[in-house]
This record gives structure tokens, C-alpha cells and sequence, in this order.
């Protein structure tokens, strides 16, 4: 059977990033120059710069700028420094992975979760037999298992041609997370590797990655996630030539000799994880605090296991005071231990044992709970090479369902479980959650990022009291120290679309925002696999209004500065004009997202 | 991987910085050439009450200002110009700290009975001036007002005193 994405099999993933000890010093003073500016704009904005006839505008812009700089001090802090585990060999054993070993060694075994609902069963199998084609220098107990929430008869037909086991369930209570312990309960492997039904893992994945299960603390390893069906575009030159021949060709070549190569219609949707997994998270390593993102990670059983007991436990506790206080009301007695024994095993029967939480993410709240755990200090693994390949999200609305969903799931537990402030965790390990919730809230002060350029565009009114060069001394050196410290510390890496597309889906974080204040339930529909067909611009008009004011409040303001209408100044015209620009060209990603079309549609 | 492939997947923010470095000196001069007409010179450092907000990015010592003879010589009066000249002491980003400046001025000229405040706003400033005074009047109040440490500049009723920078 053919794919889309067949023509794009033979694609291999780029390496790790290289770490490199003198450019990660240039880093860290770059970065630290950076705040200190930071620090001096921030104090003076506050201080001297407030346009006082204005604080309805200026005030919230500039809480809007102490936010950001909050959230770059945290970025700052998680980039600071590559400190990736030590690759050990593979364990011959499983006595080589635990602490206390009763002295009978047997070879390790391994689950492998393919986890689908209503995917396409040929795309499953191709996962099942990259699964069973994962190599092991050692003895290895194996077992792949397609987890089949759809309870469909030819998944299980093709499990069966493939040799592997079936599981299903008569409901889909929990969706995903339900389907992970149904499975867990059929299974007893030492390890479970989870995957999607679009996960394909590499033959070098276990061989790689169980020896950092050496370390008896180690609860889980992540492998970087990688499209492999990413469009890469075409150059430049070649784009220019198709669109006005030789003329094209050589202003395209000569752009290209001088900024590089430059791709027209690459990754439209911005869906590359590298900055994210070969960056954000593997920093995290150095503070034990890289979370579990699903497909692609392995778990150790007994981790999984005490995450789930001690949510039994809590929900026991929970559960039987709330009876407990009932049978007091009841009985008119308090501290009857009989009454206590039976709420608990009242409790007790009516909880059930959840090894991933029913929740939209439910990977992060299990990083969560065992990051938590005082006692046993377990330990979570970024493991820098990619291990597996997947399919990227094909069309907008499968993107935007994606993103909602994780905006969504990370903005619930920061309101409603946070960690942050809950005991348990390092102060490493706080900030760097702190870090990931924050980034979702930045939808707020992004959003007031937008709009600033337009109040100046269509009010003339500006939020500082001047666009001056005492403005730009303050403001010029942050923001271009700021720009060659992440040139140092993201380098090598790309990050442009995803500054743009953080900026560009801020509808997106402000939706699960607005869901989550609400206490709306976060659903967790399965992201589609495939192309959805349809217009998409519906999901993009908050930013085609933003385009579309930024071009007619500068069409606006240009006009009343000529007619000396207003108080508009040429200084605050370029200005407001460069950054509504800026915010034209973020957005317009996202539009240009809506209307893409894979080549052998377009 | 190479200094050349690292550069090329960081030239956005390379970029970045260029056009915000060349945006903001565009702005930076801009912007001055306009409070210099206002102000009859360099914008000086924040202590400066009348620009306060726009200090200059490098402590250059500021141009000279013109002195008051040549601003008399310069606006040559005639006989019938009667109450019409008007001495302009600063330009500042709100209304309100204007009067209160020019209510300070006035306490330290002595409260004189004949001239008044009168506030002109221009852009995104307020221009504050004293009087109205006929010509003769004028230079010594420059005077006055310049040897107290104070900006001055002679203006006419009518008169338009900053062209449209850029425009």
C-alpha cells in the first residue's frame, strides 16, 4: 500500500546537535549580558518611560513587557547548560537495573504499546514490524501489543498476521490513558515503550536507550519525536526562477550567496520539535526535569507503578474523609475507629488504580508525580538521538487540535494541580515546569504585543512618553543583546518559525485559557492521522484581522501624520511601523498554514 | 557543523538585530532633529526638565544654543508688533507638568501681573511659553530666564516655530 508519506522513507533524522564547552561560556555571558540589559530597560520603563497621559495603554503593555522578561529570565535558565546522561551499555539483565535483585536474573523484558482508535490499520502495521524489528545485543523478552481503542476486527486481524497481541476494551473510559492501563493490567513486562500508531521505531532504540535503566532511579527515557514527512520546500532561486525566470534566478542566487540558503513553503506549520526536544528538553537534563511527551518514551514499569498507587492513594484518602465525615454526620460520633476502617475500605473498592492519569496530558502529570517523590528521587532521561520517526500534523485544523490540546492539558494543571508550588519537587525542577506553563500563559502579553502597535497606528497614542534616544538606549541593547545571545545558545538551530508560530497562535493558548478559567474539560479526541480536506481559514481569522488592522492603521497613521492630523511623530510611525511588520509577517505563517497544500494536491 | 551553517540557521536573529540597530538610529535621529527644532538644541540628559525623557545616547555636550540677541535680531520687530512676542522656555510630554513648570517659572520671575502661561500643543509635546510681551521686552526675559539655567527662545503670536521634520 501507498502513502503520502512513502516517498519520503528514505529520510534519515539530523544528529544531536554537538555541545561545545567555549560556545556554551559564549552562551552564558551573552545570556547573562542580556538580563542584566534586560533588567536596566525593565527598571527604567517603570521608573522614567511611562507615558503618563496614556496609562490605560502604557500600563498593561508594560506588565505585558515584565511578564515576557520573566518568561526569558526562565528560558535563560533552561538553556543554560547541555548535560546529557551517560549512554551505558545495554543491561544483560534486569538484575543490572534495579537496586535489590533477589539474585534470579532473566533477560529483560519489554512491552512495546501501539496505542490506536481509528487509524489506518496498514499504517499500524508498518509500526508493528519496525517494533518487532528493534535489535537487542543481549536476550530480550519482546512483546508488541496493538492497543485497539476502536475495537475493530481487522486490527486485530493484521495483529495477528503480524504475530503481535491484541488488546482491547469494551469502552474508551480515560481515551488514551485508559487505554495505556487496560493495557498495563494485560501486560508484565519490566519496561513498556509507548508508541503512537504512527510511532515507527528505529532498530537501535532499545539497544540505546535501556542502559540508562543501569540506574535503578531512572522512571523513564524520551526520544526525541521526528516528522519525517515535514515538506522541505523548495530553494529560493528555483522558487524565484518558476515565478519570473532568469531575473528570479539571479536575485534569488544572489540572496542565497549572501544569507545561505533560504527555503520557500518548508514546514509550514512550524511542526518541527528539534528547538523543543534538542533544546528545551535536553537542558533539562541538567535539572532533572526533561517531562514525558507519550510516543517515543520508555517507561520502567515500577515507576508507572508507584505513580499509580500513590494516585490510589491519595484519592483513598480523599474519598473515605469525605465518607468519614458523612458517617460522623450520620452517627453523631467522631473518631470511631471502626467508621474510619470502614470508609477506607468503602474507599478502597470504589477507586480504581489509574498508572496514567485520565487527563489530556497525562505524560506530563506523570513526569509530574514522580518528579514529586521525596522518597525515591526518580529520575527522568532526555535522550538526545531520535529513535523513531512519525507523521507530522497535515492541515491546520489537525495542528490546531494538537496544540489546543497540549495548551490546554499544561494551563489545567497549572491552575488546578500546580506543581509549582506543591511540595516535593528541586527548585531546578519547579522553574523548569514554571518555564512550560508560563510559555502557554505568554498567549496574554502576546497578545497585547499585537495590538500595541495598533492603539499608537490608529490613536496616536504612545506608550512611552517618547521615541527617543533615550528609549532606544535602554530598549536597542536588550533587544540586540537578547538576539545574539539565543544566535549562541540555540546554535545550529533554526528558531525564526517557532518565535513566529509562538507569537502567530496565540487564539489558540487564549481558547484553552479561556476553557480552563471556565473549568471546562479539556477533550482529548485523537489527533487525525491523515489530511483533513477543507478551508481553513476559519481558524485563522483573529490573525487575519490583526494583519488586516496593522495595514490599515498604517495606511491610517501615514495619512494623518501628512495631514498633520493627531500627534503622530515620523519616529513613532517607523517604530509602531517596523513592529506591526514584524507582527504581519508572524501571522501571516499561520494564514499562509490555512491555504497550504501538499504538493500532489496542490 | 560548520561557522558557515551555524550562521545560516541563526541569521534571523542576526537580522533582527541589524534592522532593530538601524530602526532604532532612523528613529533615534528623527525624533531629536524634531524636539532640537523644539528646543532650540541637542536634547539633553534626563535631568532636564524640559526633555526630560530624551536624553541623547552618548553624553556629546550640546550645540550651542543660540544666544538672545540673535534670537532678537533674528525675529527683527516692528513698530506695530505690540504684545506680540512670546518666549518659549521648553516643550514637554504632558500638559499637565507644563502649567506646573510654568507656574514655577512665573513664582521665580516674581509673579509679574502681566505675563501669563500659555501652552501650545505641538505633536506629541506641549510647548510652554510666556506672555504675551512686546518685542523690546522679550530679549531681557530671555536673558533672565537663560541666566537662571533655563532654555529660551523668542516666538511670534502667529508664528509656526518647527516645520514638519521629514515631511
Amino acid at each position: 500500500m501507498t502513502f503520502y508519506f512513502t516517498q519520503f522513507e528514505h529520510r534519515r533524522p539530523p544528529p544531536p546537535l554537538p555541545n561545545s564547552l567555549v560556545r556554551e561560556k559564549i552562551w552564558q555571558i551573552l545570556g547573562i549580558a542580556s538580563l542584566a540589559l534586560g533588567a536596566w530597560y525593565i527598571h527604567w520603563r517603570w521608573t522614567q518611560s511611562l507615558n503618563w497621559d496614556a496609562l490605560w495603554f502604557a500600563v498593561p503593555l508594560l506588565l505585558a513587557e515584565s511578564c515576557a522578561y520573566f518568561g526569558l529570565i526562565l528560558f535563560t535558565l533552561n538553556l543554560w547548560k547541555v548535560k546529557d546522561f551517560p549512554i551505558l551499555p545495554p543491561p544483560e539483565g534486569i538484575n543490572q537495573c534495579v537496586a535489590d535483585s533477589d539474585g534470579l536474573d532473566r533477560p529483560v523484558a519489554v512491552d512495546v504499546f501501539i496505542a490506536t482508535y481509528n487509524e489506518d490499520e496498514e499504517l499500524v502495521r508498518l509500526s508493528i514490524r519496525d517494533a518487532k524489528a528493534m535489535r537487542y545485543p543481549h536476550p530480550i523478552d519482546l512483546h508488541v501489543h496493538v492497543l485497539d481503542d476502536g475495537r475493530r476486527p481487522t486490527m486485530q486481524a493484521i495483529a495477528e498476521e503480524e504475530a503481535v497481541g491484541y488488546i482491547t476494551r469494551d469502552n474508551n473510559v480515560g481515551f488514551k490513558a485508559g487505554n495505556l492501563r487496560n493495557a498495563m493490567e494485560h501486560t508484565s513486562g519490566d519496561f513498556i515503550l509507548i508508541c503512537d500508531a504512527d510511532t515507527r521505531p528505529f532498530p537501535t532504540l532499545l539497544e540505546r536507550t535501556l542502559g540508562y535503566f543501569r540506574d535503578p532511579d531512572v522512571a523513564f527515557v524520551q526520544t526525541p519525536q521526528w516528522f519525517y514527512d515535514l515538506p522541505e520546500g523548495e530553494t529560493l532561486t528555483h522558487w524565484m526562477t518558476r515565478r519570473i525566470g532568469r531575473p528570479g534566478r539571479w536575485l534569488g542566487s544572489a540572496t542565497e550567496w549572501i544569507f545561505g540558503e533560504i527555503r520557500v513553503g518548508e514546514d509550514p506549520f512550524a511542526n518541527d520539535p528539534a528547538l523543543f526536544y534538542d533544546i528545551i528538553q535536553r537542558r533539562r537534563n541538567a535539572f532533572n526535569a526533561a517531562f514525558c511527551c507519550g510516543a517515543a518514551s520508555l517507561h520502567r514499569r515500577e515507576a508507572i507503578m508507584f505513580v499509580a498507587l500513590k494516585a490510589y492513594g491519595d484519592a483513598v484518602a480523599k474519598t473515605s474523609g469525605e465518607t468519614r465525615s458523612r458517617l460522623a454526620r450520620l452517627t453523631r460520633r467522631s473518631g470511631n475507629a471502626q467508621a474510619q476502617a470502614l470508609a477506607r475500605w468503602q474507599a478502597a473498592q470504589a477507586e480504581e488504580l489509574t498508572p496514567y492519569k485520565f487527563h489530556v496530558s497525562e505524560d506530563i502529570y506523570t513526569s509530574i508525580v514522580l518528579h514529586q517523590d521525596q522518597h525515591r528521587r526518580w529520575k527522568s532521561v532526555l535522550h538526545p538521538q531520535v529513535e523513531s520517526k512519525m507523521l507530522s500534523p497535515q492541515d491546520l485544523l489537525t495542528w490546531t487540535i494538537q496544540r489546543f490540546k497540549y495548551a490546554g492539558g499544561s494551563l489545567d494543571i497549572f491552575f488546578h494541580d500546580n506543581p509549582v508550588i506543591a511540595p516535593g519537587m528541586s527548585l531546578g525542577q519547579r522553574l523548569m515546569y514554571l518555564t512550560t506553563f508560563w510559555s502557554y500563559l505568554g498567549a496574554v502579553w502576546n497578545c497585547i504585543f499585537l495590538l500595541a502597535p495598533l492603539v499608537y497606528l490608529f490613536l496616536g497614542v504612545a506608550p512611552v512618553s517618547a521615541y527617543t534616544g533615550d528609549f532606544f538606549r535602554h530598549a536597542l541593547p536588550f533587544l540586540i543583546a537578547n538576539e545574539l545571545a539565543f544566535l549562541a545558545g540555540t546554535w545550529g538551530m533554526s528558531g525564526y518559525k517557532g518565535k513566529v508560530s509562538y507569537l502567530a497562535s496565540f487564539p489558540i493558548s487564549l481558547r484553552a485559557l479561556w476553557a480552563v478559567l471556565r473549568n471546562q474539560q479539556i477533550k482529548f479526541p485523537v489527533t487525525p492521522k491523515e489530511r483533513q480536506d477543507g478551508n481553513f481559514l476559519h481558524l485563522v481569522w483573529p490573525q487575519i484581522a490583526i494583519m488586516t488592522l496593522t495595514v490599515l492603521g498604517l495606511a491610517w497613521a501615514t495619512l494623518a501624520w501628512r495631514l498633520d492630523i493627531g500627534s503622530y511623530t515620523p519616529g513613532g510611525l517607523i517604530a509602531n511601523g517596523l513592529w506591526g511588520l514584524n507582527n504581519i509577517l508572524a501571522m501571516s505563517i499561520m494564514v499562509r498554514a490555512a491555504l497550504w497544500q501538499p504538493e500532489h494536491q496542490a | 557543523m560548520s561557522w558557515r551553517d551555524g550562521l545560516r540557521k541563526g541569521r534571523s536573529h542576526l537580522l533582527f538585530a541589524l534592522v532593530l540597530a538601524a530602526g532604532g538610529l532612523l528613529v533615534v535621529n528623527i525624533e531629536d532633529d524634531t524636539l532640537e527644532q523644539e528646543t532650540g538644541g541637542t536634547p539633553r540628559s534626563g535631568s532636564s526638565p524640559a526633555i526630560s525623557t530624551v536624553a541623547p545616547s552618548t553624553p556629546t555636550p550640546p550645540a550651542p544654543l543660540p544666544s538672545v540677541s540673535k534670537l532678537a535680531s533674528r525675529a527683527a520687530p516692528r513698530a506695530s508688533d505690540k504684545k506680540r512676542a512670546y518666549v518659549q522656555i521648553g516643550a514637554y510630554q504632558s500638559e499637565a507638568r507644563a502649567a506646573r513648570e510654568g507656574r514655577q517659572v512665573l513664582r521665580e520671575l516674581g509673579d509679574p501681573a502681566d505675563i501669563g502661561v500659555r501652552i501650545e500643543p505641538f505633536r506629541s509635546l506641549y510647548r510652554l511659553q510666556l506672555g504675551p510681551l512686546a518685542a523690546p521686552d522679550a530679549a531681557p526675559l530671555c536673558q533672565r530666564l537663560v541666566s537662571q539655567g533655563r532654555d529660551c527662545r523668542l516666538v511670534w503670536r502667529d508664528q509656526k516655530t518647527s516645520s514638519k521634520t521629514g515631511g
